[in-house]
C-alpha cells in the first residue's frame, strides 16, 4: 500500500516537474496540478519533493533570476528573453482555463476578501480569484484552512490536520509537522539582492577578513544602510555561516583589490568616502582605473564570472518574496526592452497591447500583492483572521512583516542612494550656496542625488559616479501606491492618534507615538522617495513619477480621508 | 448564545441548538416563499457570517471582522480639507512630510503649463495640494514649529519623527539655537512665483483672445465656465495661499497693469501698437516704439529705478500675416490676404506687400519683425483685413444666418 502511494507520488511529482520545465505548458493546468499535489500528495511525504521543484516553480512564475538583469540596458540574449517571456506573470493575455474550478469536482475554497463582499458566486463570472494560479499562490486557502481548523469541534478531525496550501507550506505555518521545510534553503543570485544588502554583506565579509571574527550584527555597520542591515537580520539565516558564499565573496574582493590597487580591506566602505567632499579631494583619473583593470587581464573575466555565479542561500519564504518584490522591476525592464524591440521591428511586445489594457500577468501580480499586503499588514479589524493564533507564530509573522516591508523599501523606494542632509549641505556650500541658511526654502536644493561609489566599496574615482534620476517603472509606482494606500487605511492610526490626544488632554501619559510600527519603518524611505521624485520627476510628461509622487504624498498626509464603515 | 438578526424582512432568533443546516434551509425556504431567490442568497451569506462568529470567538472584533472596510477617498480639488485637531499627533509624527515636499512642490509647480489648454489640469494639481493646508492644519504646523513651553509634549513626537528620519532629517533650529525658526512664511517666494506664473499666463490668455473667443468666454461665464470661472479659481487659490505663506491681506501676485481696454474689437488690431510699456505705470523702463528697451531703459533697470513686467512683452510683427490658425481655412487665408492687399494698395492705405505668412519663409529676426510692426503702425486708422473670410466659424455663422433668413422669408 505504501509503495503504491510512493509510486503515485513519484509519478505526480515527475509530471509537475516536467510541466514546470516546459515553457509552453498551460499555467492554469500546471497550477491545478500543483493544487492537487498540495491537497493530496503533499501530506503523504511530498515535502522533500516540494523543496526540489520550488526553484523551478519560481522560475516558471516570475521568470529566471538573471544576473544583473535590472541593471542591463537592453542586452538580453534571445534565449534569455525567451525564458523570461514564458514566465506566467509576464504573460500579456489571460491563459486558457478549460473548465471552471467549481465544476472540476475539487473542493475549492471560496474567495477571501476582508473588505469586499464575501461569498460571491465564483463559477458564473470569470474572476481573477478563480484563476488556478491565483488560488495556488494567494493566501486565501491558508485563511480558509485556518478558519476551518479554528472552528473544528470534532476531536477526530483535529487529529488529522488539513492538507496545507502552498502559502502555508512556504511560510511553514501549516498544522502539519514539517520536518524538512523549516531548514530548506534555496539559492538566490547575489547580484539581484537589494543593493544595500549586497553592500552590507560585502562590508561584513571585508571586515571579517580584517578581524577574522564577528557576525553581521557586530560588524561596524553604523555608517551602512540600516535598512539593509536590518533586512539581513530579519532573514532567518546567518549569511556569514554560508562558507561557500563568504569564500567566493572574499575571493572577488581580493581580486578587485589586486586589480584596483586601492585597498578594500581598510574599512573605506563608508558612504563618507563617497561624500562630495571626499570625492572632490580624490584624484579624478578614470583612465587609471581602466588601465589597472585591463592590466589584470584574465582576472577581470574571472571576477565577473565569479560575481555572476555568486549566490546566497535563503529560506524558501525569503526567496519567494525576494523574487516577488523584485518582480515589478523586471516587468518594467521587460516593457522597456519590448518597446525598444517593437519600435525596431513593428511587433507588439509585453505591455504594449493595442488596447492599452493591463497585461493579465500584471493583473495577477497586483492581485497577489494586495492579498499579501492584507495578510501581513492586516488592519486591526481583520487581525482576528486566525493569522495570529499563538504567540510563536505571532513573533514569526511580525518578523516576516518587517522583512517584507524592508524588501519593498529596498527594491521599490531605495533605488537611488539618497544623500544625507549634511552631505547635501556640504555640496551646496561647495557650489557657492550658503551652508548656514538651511531654511525650509532650501528643501529643493537639499534633495540631492550625489556621487555614489560602487557596491564593492572601491574608492577609485572611476568607479564612482553622480547619480542620474531614473524614475521607477510604472508598475513599481502602482505597487508603492497599493502598499501606502493600505497602510494609511489602517484603523490603528486613527485609534492611536485619538489615544495620544486623549492622553495629552488628560495629562497622564506623555511621549506617545501615533504611528504603527510598519508605517514608522517605512517613513524615512518614503520621505526620500517622495522628495526626490518631486524634485527630479518630469513635470511635462503625463502620468510621470512627479505626479505619482504627488498622489502618494497626498495619500500619506491625509489619513483623515479614510472612510471606515460596516 | 443568542444571535438576533433583525435587519432582514423576517426577524428571527437563533440559538445554539439551531443547526447551521436548519438555518440555511429556513432562510432559503423563506426566500423562495417570498419569491426572491437573490435576496435569500444574500441573507444566507450574511447570516452564515454571523453563525460562524457565534461558533467562534465572541470578542467584538471577531464579530465585526467580515463587515468592516476602510477606503481612502480621493477628495475633489475644490473640496475643503477634513482635517481636525484630533489628527495633531499624526501631523507631528510626519511633520516634515507636510513641509519639505510642499516646499519642493511649490518650487516645481511653476513649471506647470497654465495656458488655456492645460489650465484646468494644472490648476487641479495645485489645488489638490493647496486644499490640504487648511487654516486649521496651518495652525497645527505653526504650533509644532513653535518652541513654546505649552507644546512641549507634542513636540516630543516631532523629535521622534526627526530621529526616525535620521540623517535625512532637515536641520531645523532647536530650542536655544540662534537661527531663524522654521515657519511656513519661508515659502513666500516660491508661493509668490507660482501665483505670479498662474496670473500671468491667465492674463496672457485673456489678452490673446480674439473677438469670437471673447464672446465665447462671456457666454461661458454665464454658465460658470470660461475665463470668469478661471478668475474665481485663481482668486480662491490666492486666498488660500495667503493663509499658508502668510502674505499680507492686500497681497496681489501681479499688480494690475493698466492696459488699454479696447473692448470687443481688440482682436482686430495689434496689441503691440497700443502699449510699448508706457501704459503700464511709471515703473516701466524706457522703450522704443517697437517695444525694445532702449539703452537708457537698460540703465534704469540696472540701477533699480525701473522694473520689467512680463506682461509688457508685446508680440512683434503684423498679426495680419500670422500663421494660419486651427480654425482657419488655409487656402482662404492666402486668398483673403491677397484680396486685402489689392484693396489696400488700390485705396492707397498700404504699400504693396509680398503677402507671405510667418513661418512660410526662413525665420524672421526680431529686427525684421520690429520693422514690420513699425510699418503697420504707420498705417492710418483703417486698412482692409479680410482674413475673417478664412475663419471657418464665420462661415458657420453666415450659414446659420442664411438659413434663418430663408426661413423668415419663406424661401
Amino acid at each position: 500500500m505504501v509503495s503504491k502511494h510512493n509510486n503515485h507520488l513519484t509519478i505526480t511529482i515527475n509530471m509537475i516537474e516536467e510541466a514546470l520545465k516546459t515553457s509552453n505548458e498551460s499555467p492554469a493546468e500546471t497550477a491545478r496540478a500543483l493544487l492537487s499535489f498540495f491537497s493530496q500528495e503533499f501530506p503523504l511525504g511530498g515535502e522533500a519533493r516540494f523543496v526540489r521543484f520550488f526553484p523551478l516553480l519560481l522560475d516558471r512564475v516570475f521568470g529566471p533570476v538573471l544576473s544583473n538583469a535590472l541593471l542591463r540596458d537592453h542586452e538580453f540574449t534571445a534565449e534569455e528573453l525567451k525564458s523570461l517571456d514564458s514566465a506566467w506573470l509576464l504573460q500579456s493575455r489571460a491563459w486558457k482555463t478549460s473548465f471552471s474550478l467549481a465544476s472540476s469536482g475539487q473542493s475549492q475554497p471560496s474567495s477571501y476578501s476582508p473588505y469586499g463582499k464575501p461569498h460571491q458566486s465564483s463559477s458564473s463570472v470569470p474572476k481573477i480569484e478563480n484563476d488556478p494560479v491565483v488560488q495556488l499562490l494567494s493566501t486565501s486557502q491558508t485563511i480558509n484552512n485556518r478558519k476551518i481548523s479554528h472552528h473544528q469541534t470534532d476531536p477526530s478531525q483535529l487529529d488529522s490536520p488539513r492538507a496545507p496550501s502552498f502559502f502555508q507550506v512556504l511560510s511553514c505555518s501549516s498544522d502539519f509537522d514539517l520536518q524538512i521545510l523549516p531548514n530548506a534553503r534555496s539559492a538566490f543570485l547575489f547580484s539581484e539582492l537589494p543593493r544595500s544588502v549586497q553592500r552590507v554583506l560585502i562590508h561584513t565579509v571585508q571586515h571579517l577578513g580584517n578581524h577574522s571574527s564577528g557576525t553581521v550584527t557586530d560588524a561596524p555597520t553604523s555608517s551602512m544602510s540600516t535598512n539593509g542591515t536590518q533586512l539581513l537580520e530579519c532573514i532567518s539565516i546567518q549569511p556569514l555561516q554560508q562558507k561557500d558564499m563568504v569564500q567566493t565573496l572574499r575571493q572577488i574582493i581580493s581580486i578587485r583589490q589586486f586589480s584596483g590597487g586601492n585597498g578594500l580591506g581598510h574599512g573605506n566602505m563608508s558612504p563618507s568616502a563617497h561624500s562630495p567632499s571626499a570625492m572632490r579631494n580624490a584624484p579624478r583619473s578614470p583612465l587609471r582605473v581602466n588601465q589597472q583593470l585591463n592590466g589584470g587581464g584574465g582576472q577581470v573575466q574571472d571576477v565577473l564570472a565569479l560575481e555572476k555565479s555568486l549566490k546566497l542561500n535563503l529560506p524558501l519564504w525569503e526567496h519567494y518574496f525576494m523574487a516577488f518584490i523584485r518582480f515589478p522591476l523586471l516587468i518594467g525592464k521587460m516593457s522597456q526592452v519590448s518597446k525598444k524591440n517593437a519600435s525596431g521591428n513593428g511587433s507588439v511586445g509585453y505591455g504594449s497591447k493595442r488596447n492599452n489594457s493591463q497585461p493579465y500577468g500584471e493583473k495577477v501580480y497586483m492581485h497577489l500583492l494586495k492579498d499579501y499586503i492584507k495578510y501581513y499588514f492586516s488592519h486591526e479589524f481583520d487581525a482576528v483572521v486566525a493569522k495570529r493564533s499563538d504567540s510563536k507564530s505571532e513573533l514569526t509573522d511580525s518578523k516576516k512583516d518587517q522583512a517584507l516591508i524592508r524588501m519593498m523599501m529596498e527594491y521599490w523606494l531605495e533605488k537611488h542612494a539618497y544623500s544625507s542632509t549634511k552631505d547635501a549641505m556640504m555640496y551646496l556650500s561647495s557650489e557657492g550656496g550658503n551652508i548656514g541658511a538651511s531654511g525650509l526654502q532650501q528643501s529643493y536644493d537639499l534633495a540631492q542625488l550625489l556621487t555614489v561609489g560602487d557596491k564593492w566599496g572601491s574608492n577609485l574615482v572611476g568607479n564612482s559616479k553622480r547619480q542620474m534620476y531614473e524614475a521607477p517603472p510604472r508598475q513599481v509606482q502602482r505597487c508603492i501606491k497599493i502598499a501606502v494606500d493600505h497602510l494609511v487605511c489602517d484603523p490603528a492610526i486613527t485609534k492611536q492618534c485619538k489615544a495620544v490626544v486623549k492622553t495629552r488632554n488628560d495629562a497622564m501619559v506623555k511621549n506617545e507615538w501615533p504611528l504603527p510600527s510598519i508605517q514608522t519603518l517605512l517613513q524615512p524611505s518614503l520621505f526620500n522617495y517622495i522628495r526626490t521624485a518631486l524634485r527630479y520627476g518630469p513635470i511635462h510628461v503625463a502620468n510621470s513619477s512627479f505626479y505619482a509622487a504627488v498622489d502618494l504624498w497626498l495619500l500619506w498626509i491625509e489619513p483623515w480621508n479614510v472612510a471606515q464603515g460596516k | 448564545m443568542l444571535l438576533k438578526v433583525s435587519e432582514f424582512h423576517t426577524s428571527f432568533v437563533v440559538d445554539e441548538n439551531f443547526s447551521f443546516a436548519n438555518l440555511c434551509y429556513f432562510i432559503t425556504s423563506t426566500g423562495k416563499k417570498a419569491g426572491a431567490t437573490a435576496q435569500a442568497k444574500e441573507i444566507f451569506h450574511s447570516v452564515s457570517d454571523r453563525v460562524t462568529h457565534s461558533n467562534g470567538p465572541t470578542s467584538p472584533s471577531a464579530r465585526s471582522r467580515t463587515q468592516m472596510y476602510a477606503v481612502n477617498t480621493v477628495p475633489k480639488p475644490n473640496k475643503p480639507s477634513k482635517y481636525t485637531p484630533a489628527w495633531e499627533s499624526y501631523v507631528a509624527a510626519n511633520l516634515h512630510f507636510y513641509l519639505v515636499p510642499l516646499a519642493i512642490f511649490l518650487r516645481r509647480a511653476r513649471e506647470l503649463e497654465f495656458s488655456k489648454a492645460e489650465f484646468q489640469k494644472s490648476m487641479n494639481h495645485v489645488q489638490r495640494v493647496i486644499r490640504v493646508f487648511s487654516p486649521q492644519l496651518v495652525r497645527t504646523i505653526e504650533i509644532l514649529l513653535d518652541n513654546q513651553k505649552e507644546t512641549k509634549d507634542i513636540r516630543k513626537i516631532v523629535d521622534k519623527h526627526e530621529e526616525n528620519l535620521g540623517e535625512f532629517s532637515p536641520l531645523r533650529p532647536k530650542d536655544g539655537e540662534n537661527r531663524k525658526r522654521w515657519d511656513l512664511d519661508m515659502l513666500q517666494d516660491s508661493m509668490h512665483n507660482l501665483l505670479e506664473e498662474i496670473v500671468l499666463q491667465h492674463r496672457k490668455t485673456i489678452g490673446e483672445q480674439d473677438f469670437f473667443e471673447r464672446i465665447g468666454s462671456r457666454i461661458e461665464g454665464v454658465f460658470g465656465e470660461g475665463s470668469k470661472a478661471e478668475e474665481i479659481i485663481i482668486s480662491k487659490l490666492i486666498q488660500k495661499a495667503k493663509v499658508i505663506a502668510k502674505f499680507p491681506s492686500e497681497y496681489e501676485p501681479l499688480p494690475n497693469t493698466k492696459r488699454k481696454d479696447k473692448g470687443m474689437f481688440r482682436g482686430f488690431s495689434n496689441l503691440a501698437a497700443s502699449e510699448h510699456g508706457q501704459d503700464s505705470g511709471s515703473y516701466s523702463p524706457e522703450r522704443e516704439t517697437t517695444g525694445f528697451i532702449t539703452e537708457k531703459g537698460r540703465e534704469q533697470i540696472l540701477y533699480g529705478a525701473r522694473m520689467c513686467n512680463a506682461m509688457n512683452v508685446n508680440s512683434l510683427g503684423d498679426p495680419m500675416y500670422s500663421r494660419p490658425k486651427s480654425h482657419e481655412i488655409k487656402i482662404l487665408v492666402k486668398w483673403s490676404l491677397q484680396l486685402s492687399n489689392i484693396l489696400n494698395v488700390h485705396f492707397g492705405l498700404c504699400a504693396p506687400n509680398q503677402c507671405k505668412l510667418y513661418g512660410e519663409e526662413a525665420t524672421s529676426t526680431a529686427e525684421q519683425l520690429a520693422k514690420e510692426t513699425e510699418q503697420m503702425n504707420a498705417v492710418g486708422f483703417f486698412r482692409f483685413n479680410l482674413r475673417w473670410i478664412a475663419d471657418s466659424r464665420n462661415w458657420v455663422v453666415m450659414y446659420i444666418g442664411w438659413k434663418v433668413l430663408c426661413w423668415k422669408l419663406g424661401v
